[in-house]
């Protein structure tokens, strides 16, 4: 464990989402160690491990099977343990209804999954650039959505 | 009010019947007593004549007796001693007769014994006389003494029956004044009476005649009222019945009977018999209604099928009411409605409706498939593509990377039909927030959307003010962005695209292609261009979806954006028209109601 890098953990139940998200944070500038989990039940799992470290960024996908985003969302805002955690939505919807329904549950960015690789590592790159300590304490809804 | 004054008449009738008994009455006994005292006066005259008669007959029976003795005193034959003896009794029968007669008059009885004491005396001096004849053959003095006396008894006799006589006959003359006197009155008293009761039963025939004709009007009234009602009944399907609550008796309408399929008065009005006809089903809420009925003594609305003569279902709405009647008693009357054309038309509008909703979430399911799952495997496409595109470029034939920008451009304008067709079904959505909107406010909106491609193009855009309206401003900021960016996409070649803003307040009467609505004052927005334009005859197919003017190689587009614009026009309850010249440009006009 590279103990400089960023920890990055994402949920998403597409595999090519997953292939394109390792790809594109390997060809970004900042160092990060990406774990992926395939559904929002083996999230909830992987973060109340006793010993588990926990990451810096989770990024979470809506759409998932067994227990969907919204509601990992909601579990993590409300343990005490985990409420901490910097939450950034990684959707292929940008719906008004899911933007507005995700500030209001306290994801920290909302990220509509672009079309384009380049898009995308640009996105990522901006994302874990992101002094998170500062992000979180200026929440507001106009810098929410992640403008791509 | 109406049947107060005949209630009141009633009573009058009554009032006059009695009188006339009364007068009747009245007038028949005043007959009787009439009758009674002419008979009695008759009594008395009759009783008169016989006191007087028997009177002269004991007068004369005295003079037989007096005569009969002279004549013995003179032959002395025993023929006249036994006529004398004759006479003697017959008097004293006189005077048992007139004893009988004047037994109720104290006077005269009197009187009759004073002539009784006479008649003895004179008997007796007439017996001496006899007797005194008898010794001596000779006239004598005692004798002639005798005879003296006897003549002054006589006399006596004679002046006391005539006292007798003229006080019967005062009593006689008494009674005939009186009676005539009675008689007299009695014309006066018919006539007057005769009168007066002429006079109450012409006054009575006159209230009768009168309230017969005011009961012939109101009875003409309501032979017009009952046929308006029967014919109303008919035309409307309903029918009415009537429950009279304490005597248990029911009545139908005519048109009960048609609505059932029946002949009027088919069949005897009863509970019973009408449940024949009611869906077996539905025979509880007539029987539970009536049960109602009768505890709270109130009816509510009941809805039951009927199954008619026929045999053809029919729906039925009932509504009860209690009413008092003019004799005070509780009336249950009810309207029975034929419903089932209501109900049919109503079932089909529901039917329509969970369609038409049905639809809606079919619908919106397939924006959700729009919207998630045919973007997702459509945006993997893209960025393989981008990454192949990046990764491979220089391990590609030159062919081949041509044929990936294909793609990519393909793919790309997949996401723009995938992205309109997501904001047309938005439009379509009955989100609607309305709310005053300046729409200038709402123009920059726009312009800064299409900042890019105004500066790309080097165009012009440009508004007059623009006044504020109720509206849906998210809508109508992609209005003016879709028509705007349609003018700057639709610029001609070598000229600066000018695009103009303007707004009018119009009246419906001075629209001339108005569609219909009610509103009728409109805010008229003018979005003109000087660009390409299109030919007027196409000017209503540019709405339609999907439907385009010009081919993907000349100019790029999906043909929902019009249609996009007239949807959201549409929300507004407004309408959108377009006019277009061929090489001069293009204007839209929209009218959004403000009323």
């Amino acid at each position: 464990m590279n103990d400089n890098a960023l920890h990055i953990l994402l949920a998403d139940d597409d595999e090519d989402d997953r292939l394109f998200f390792k790809d594109a944070l390997d060809e970004v500038r900042v160092k990060t160690v990406v774990t992926t989990v395939n559904d929002g039940v083996e999230l909830m799992n992987y973060l109340n491990q006793p010993d588990v470290r926990l990451p810096n960024v989770v990024f979470l996908d809506l759409n998932m099977p067994m227990k969907g985003g919204m509601e990992c969302l909601r579990e993590i805002r409300s343990d005490n343990r985990l409420k901490g955690l910097s939450i950034a939505i990684y959707s292929t919807s940008a719906s008004e209804e899911d933007i507005e329904e995700t500030f209001v549950k306290g994801a920290n960015i909302y990220i509509k999954k672009p079309n384009d690789f380049n898009e995308l590592k640009r996105v990522l790159s901006e994302v874990v650039s992101i002094n998170w300590h500062y992000h979180t304490s200026g929440l507001n809804k106009e810098n929410f959505l992640l403008s791509i | 009010m109406k049947i107060l004054t005949y209630k009141l008449s009633t009573a009058l009738l009554l009032s006059i019947l009695v009188v006339s008994i009364f007068l009747l009455f009245f007038t028949a006994s005043i007959s009787y007593k009439q009758f009674e005292s002419v008979m009695n006066s008759e009594k008395m005259v009759i009783h008169s004549h016989l006191v007087h008669g028997s009177l002269q007959q004991l007068v004369n029976d005295l003079n037989d007796a007096e005569t009969s003795q002279r004549g013995y005193l003179l032959t002395h034959d025993t023929i006249y001693l036994n006529s004398y003896n004759a006479a003697r009794v017959k008097a004293e029968k006189d005077f048992a007769a007139l004893r009988l007669l004047i037994r109720d008059n104290e006077r005269q009885a009197l009187n009759l014994d004073s002539l009784y004491k006479l008649a003895t005396e004179r008997i007796k001096a007439l017996e001496n006389s006899i007797r005194l004849s008898t010794y001596a053959m000779a006239v004598s003095d005692s004798l002639r003494e005798s005879l003296l006396n006897g003549k002054e008894v006589m006399d006596k006799i004679h002046i006391h029956s005539n006292a007798m006589l003229s006080i019967e006959q005062d009593l006689l003359d008494n009674r005939q004044s009186k009676h005539e006197k009675e008689v007299r009155l009695s014309p006066l008293t018919f006539l007057l009476t005769a009168f007066f009761s002429l006079l109450v039963f012409v006054s009575a025939f006159y209230k009768i005649f009168r309230n017969l004709k005011k009961l012939q009007r109101a009875n003409n009234r309501l032979r017009i009222n009952e046929e308006t009602f029967q014919y109303a009944e008919q035309i409307a399907q309903v029918s009415y019945w009537c429950w009279n609550m304490e005597a248990n008796t029911l009545s139908y309408s005519a048109n009960q009977y048609r609505l059932l399929g029946c002949e009027p008065h088919a069949f005897e009005p009863t509970v019973e018999n009408f449940l024949e006809y009611v869906h077996p089903d539905d025979r509880h809420i007539i029987l539970e209604g009536n049960e109602k009925a009768i505890e709270s003594k109130s009816a509510s609305r009941a809805y039951f099928r009927v199954i008619r003569k026929d045999g053809e279902l029919r729906y039925f709405e009932s509504v009860g009411k209690i009413i008092t009647d003019n004799y005070g008693k509780s009336i249950l009357i009810g309207i029975n409605a034929d419903i089932t054309d209501q109900y049919i038309k109503d079932k089909i509008l529901k039917d329509r409706l969970f369609d038409l909703e049905r639809s809606n979430k079919e619908l919106s399911a397939f924006n959700h498939v729009a919207s998630h799952d045919l973007q997702e495997p459509l945006r993997k496409i893209q960025t393989f593509i981008t990454r192949i595109a990046d990764k491979d470029k220089e391990t590609l034939s030159e062919k081949t990377r041509e044929y990936f920008i294909r793609i990519h451009i393909a793919a790309n304008r997949m996401q723009k039909l995938i992205d309109d067709l997501l904001s047309y079904s938005r439009a379509n959505k009955a989100h609607k927030a309305f709310e005053p909107t300046d729409l200038n406010i709402i123009f920059e909106h726009s312009k800064q959307e299409l900042a890019q491609m105004i500066e790309d193009k080097h165009a012009i855009v440009e508004a007059s003010f623009l006044p504020t309206v109720h509206v849906v401003p998210f809508q109508i900021q992609q209005l003016f962005t879709n028509i705007i960016g349609n003018a700057l996409k639709y610029s001609k070649t070598g000229v600066q695209p000018h695009v103009s803003i303007s707004s009018v307040m119009i009246l419906r009467k001075d629209i001339a292609d108005a569609s219909v609505g009610l509103e009728r004052k409109f805010c008229k927005i003018i979005i003109a261009d000087n660009g390409i334009g299109f030919e007027q005859q196409y000017a209503d197919k540019i709405f339609t979806l999907f439907h385009r003017l010009h081919s993907d190689d000349e100019y790029s587009g999906t043909g929902i954006g019009l249609t996009i614009c007239k949807k959201i026009v549409e929300n507004h309850n407004g309408f959108i028209t377009a006019h277009g010249i061929l090489d001069k440009g293009a204007t839209f006009n929209i009218f959004i109601p403000v009323d």
